[in-house]
């Protein structure tokens, strides 16, 4: 039998009986929670990872809606969590809003989004003003939400019309600017919060993919998750712009899709492909600590 | 440099800087469907490992290239609307020279997902290649993957005894579905011991995969325990509805690439018997065991003694029969001669009342008993065989 008859058939017997591996608890992003534990969001839910591996659901499942993205909001009773979330349904297309859980996992507020069609991928929250920063990666916008008002709207703060995807979303709260990363252009765009100007603070050419990016303010570091280039990039500001370098760390990444930074500034990052949690000490990249996720 | 330390060198930068940028360029040519079109754009592309092809790839050739996908490669990025391939290329000529090529794929509207031949081109320096690649590409919005058809009349349950039935589940993709979980809930939780559901002959749920358009009928199993005082008092109040509760069977499927998704099948249910038929039952049964008895020994009572008997024993089945099924309602168990009796079933039911019957004289006595009705007394008197 030719090679390639072998591999056809072997192909179609996998789709014909079904041989096929999936991955159907894939975290899709990751957070440190003000305890300094691991939060991990996948379709199962939000689940704590204790400093001893002990696991336990924060919030069980979402029901019918998905989410890929959150964010965590320290608060005196518990931490709570902003958690975009989309309906996807056969008629009615989809049905995206934002709903905050409390640390028992109970949703204590949802604000709609009224913009048809629209999926909201990354979310920052200014803990100051407890405001949210939201991108839509569909309709290419950028929106604020006023997290004290359970009536409030979200707010435009900026269409990028020749964006590609607009994906996660970091606070320069130092500089008064939002970090929007464009995942299609693999580039990184700036808002300013005060005059809504947008510039291009780090240009394509370098990252593919930027799925993931967290901003340490304390060390001036913006620590990138690329899934295309199997690298997490460490960006330093030069001025207004940023420049970056692939992070060294003593694990070789395949698909790095999410990164945290924990209270020491020590790095999470989660690999699809290695089906690996790592945390990273920034500072020589040893390997803390690895979580199965 | 000597050539053992360059060769070595060299190795070094293949295994562990693989991601250096590759000579060799693929490009995927859009798909168009029916109705829309899924768009190829690329991410990345470099040079990787020698890695083997996996047995469930998805292959694809041209003259000189051999290309493939693992399914673990592709996955959906839910939040930023598009879908991950990681496509492998490497010439026939030298396997060992792998370049990786990632590239995001795009709905342009809504289609089924399916598995098509997608067109490549394979530009390596000057040489320049078609082929084909088994790809799936999806819609932009995920279709209900299964079906299971519920008929029109809720399903019966009976009420003292574990039920299980079956759900057929329907794969209504191109594509296999793994069935990942199941669970059942009920509106009224009260009616229910737990629900559980299992798969095939074992006690728990294993996963299993659904092939492409298959309709299976045993696919999953419920089993249904109702709380019997509950499920009694619910049937014996009237309702307009049909059903007496709606079990929600929640299964937890997934396809390739997608995430998890859930499927929820209303499963109407009626409890049986329905508590007035018992009694009717019962009562039915009394008549016969009088008719019987009347035929073999009471045919020289009186009539209106043998009709004092008949009363009696249709009331005495039908007292028998209502504290049968409270008694067995909290726990407890009806026997006769040893036997349990069920009285929350039809065929008991009647039974105990053929027992009245036949015992019509003891029905009377025993009536007469608890009563002190004269009505049940024998003659115009009621002196005479009230203690027979």
């Amino acid at each position: 039998m030719q090679p390639r008859s072998a591999c056809v058939i072997l192909a179609l017997s996998s789709i014909v009986f079904g041989a096929v591996s999936l991955s159907a608890t894939d975290p899709s992003a990751i957070k440190t929670l003000s305890s300094g534990e691991l939060a991990i969001l996948s379709v199962k839910g939000i689940e704590k990872v204790s400093n001893t591996n002990a696991r336990s659901m924060i919030v069980k499942d979402f029901g019918s809606f998905q989410a890929g993205e959150f964010a965590v909001i320290p608060e005196p009773g518990g931490d709570t969590f902003l958690v975009p979330l989309q309906l996807r349904m056969r008629a009615d297309g989809l049905f995206t809003h934002m709903e905050r859980f409390n640390s028992a996992g109970k949703s204590t507020a949802a604000w709609p989004h009224r913009e048809a069609g629209g999926i909201l991928g990354g979310v920052a929250v200014d803990l100051v003003h407890q405001i949210a920063y939201c991108s839509d990666s569909r309709l290419n916008t950028v929106y604020q939400l006023d997290l004290k008002n359970t009536r409030s709207s979200f707010v435009l703060l900026a269409r990028i019309r020749d964006s590609g995807i607009l994906g996660p979303v970091a606070l320069d709260a130092k500089r008064g600017r939002l970090l929007v990363a464009d995942v299609g252009n693999g580039t990184i765009l700036s808002i300013m919060l005060d005059t809504r100007k947008v510039e291009i603070v780090l240009g394509a050419g370098t990252m593919a993919e930027p799925v993931s990016m967290v901003l340490d303010q304390a060390n001036d570091h913006l620590y990138i998750a690329d899934a295309s280039r199997s690298r997490v990039w460490v960006g330093t500001p030069v001025g207004n712009k940023w420049t970056v370098k692939a992070m060294t760390v003593t694990q070789q990444f395949k698909q790095p899709i999410s990164v945290a930074l924990t209270p020491e500034a020590a790095l999470w990052v989660a690999d699809r492909g290695r089906q690996k949690i790592w945390l990273f000490a920034t500072a020589d990249g040893r390997t803390l600590r690895t979580v199965n996720p | 440099m000597s050539p053992r330390p360059a060769a070595a060198f060299v190795t070094a930068m293949l295994v562990f800087l693989p991601l250096r940028v590759s000579a060799l360029e693929l490009q995927l040519e859009n798909y168009r469907t029916a109705t829309s079109q899924f768009e190829f754009k690329k991410f990345a592309e470099s040079t990787d490992a020698p890695i083997s092809i996996g047995r469930d790839a998805f292959p694809g050739s041209s003259l000189s290239y051999d290309l493939w996908m693992e399914p673990e490669d592709v996955s959906e990025v839910p939040k930023y609307d598009y879908f991950r391939y990681i496509i492998y290329v490497r010439p026939k000529a030298n396997p060992s020279q792998v370049t990786r090529v990632t590239f995001r794929g795009k709905s342009g509207g809504g289609f089924d997902d399916q598995i098509v031949d997608v067109h490549f081109t394979v530009i390596d320096g000057a040489r320049q290649e078609d082929g084909t690649i088994q790809l799936p590409i999806f819609g932009r919005l995920p279709s209900d993957a299964l079906s299971s058809k519920q008929p029109e009349d809720p399903l019966s349950v009976y009420i003292d005894v574990d039920n299980e039935t079956e759900v057929r589940l329907t794969n209504e993709k191109q594509m296999p579905v793994t069935i990942a979980g199941a669970s059942a809930s009920s509106n009224d939780r009260s009616l229910w011991q737990p629900l559980s559901v299992i798969r095939g002959e074992s006690n728990a749920f294993t996963p299993f995969v659904l092939a492409k358009g298959a309709n299976v009928k045993d696919s999953l199993k419920v089993f249904l325990r109702p709380r019997k005082l509950q499920a009694f008092l619910t049937a014996l109040t009237p309702s307009k509805s049909k059903e007496d509760d709606v079990i929600t069977v929640r299964v937890r499927y997934s396809t390739l690439a997608r995430e998890e998704m859930s499927y929820l099948i209303p499963v109407r249910v009626r409890f049986e018997p329905r508590p007035l038929y018992l009694p009717i039952g019962a009562v039915v049964g009394a008549v016969v065991g009088w008719l019987i008895l009347l035929a073999v020994r009471a045919r020289k009572e009186e009539s209106r003694d043998q009709l004092r008997i008949l009363v009696a024993a249709v009331v005495a089945a039908f007292l028998i029969e209502i504290l049968g099924m409270l008694l067995a309602a909290g726990g407890s168990q009806l026997k006769f001669l040893g036997f349990p009796i069920d009285p929350f079933q039809l065929l008991p039911a009647t039974l105990i009342g053929l027992i009245a019957g036949l015992a019509g004289y003891q029905s009377r006595v025993f009536l007469l008993k608890i009563s002190r009705l004269d009505f049940f007394k024998f003659g115009n008197t009621g002196v005479g065989n009230a203690t027979a």
